[in-house]
């Protein structure tokens, strides 16, 4: 089950935006991808409402992690990984991020991570099961 | 057996375990709103021509096993 919430799609959006801003993507694939997210978003995904009580500890975790140089963005991302994790608990929560400030803070909350751009498939594995007994 | 789960969700969960199924009703009750369909990969649009942010997602789904 993959969970997402309404800023990682903020963010999947403001991305895109900049890709064609700079003329990385064309305009059809821009307007493509942007279809096809957000028919992926409405039914494809396992969506978490951003709960009052994971802004205030976001808050909080900005303060503990200034010195990573983690965005605010990213921030919110671990905040609600945390907030999953809670619901889903005891069954294994792994964060899937490539960002290397986010990386760290997130195993520094002792969230599972997996680096999609660099780990082999067996570390995703490993961390669901390790995380799963 | 009663349950919260809409006919979408119990046919996107496909299993009769009990255990799932209360795990889904979990998520539902904590406000999550569940998938209703399966993640399919769009034919004839290799995934390294996708821009990089959906590439990423598609890695990872087809990490987790949304292979094509």
């Amino acid at each position: 089950m993959s969970f997402i919430t309404d800023f990682v799609a903020l963010e999947v959006i403001t991305a895109l935006g900049k890709k064609r801003r700079t003329g990385q993507i064309s305009r059809n694939r821009y307007r493509r991808g942007l279809d096809e997210f957000r028919e992926d978003f409405a039914g494809a995904f396992t969506s978490i409402d951003v709960a009052g009580r994971t802004r205030e500890h976001s808050h909080q975790l900005a303060e503990k992690y200034r010195a990573l140089g983690t965005s605010a963005m990213d921030i919110l991302h671990l905040a609600s990984a945390r907030q999953a994790a809670a619901i889903c608990h005891p069954r294994p929560l792994v964060m899937l991020c490539a960002d290397r400030p986010l990386i760290e803070a997130a195993r520094a909350e002792g969230l599972g991570v997996y680096n999609p751009e660099s780990h082999p498939q067996s570390v995703l594995r490993s961390a669901l099961e390790l995380r799963w007994g | 057996m009663e349950t919260t789960l809409t006919e979408e969700e119990l046919q996107l969960l496909d299993t009769d375990d009990p255990e799932e199924r209360a795990f889904m009703e979990k998520l539902k009750a904590n406000g999550v709103r569940l998938a209703t369909k399966r993640w399919e990969p769009r034919p004839g649009i290799p995934v390294k021509q996708r821009p990089m942010w959906l590439a990423f997602i598609f890695r990872i789904l087809r990490k987790l096993g949304y292979d094509d």
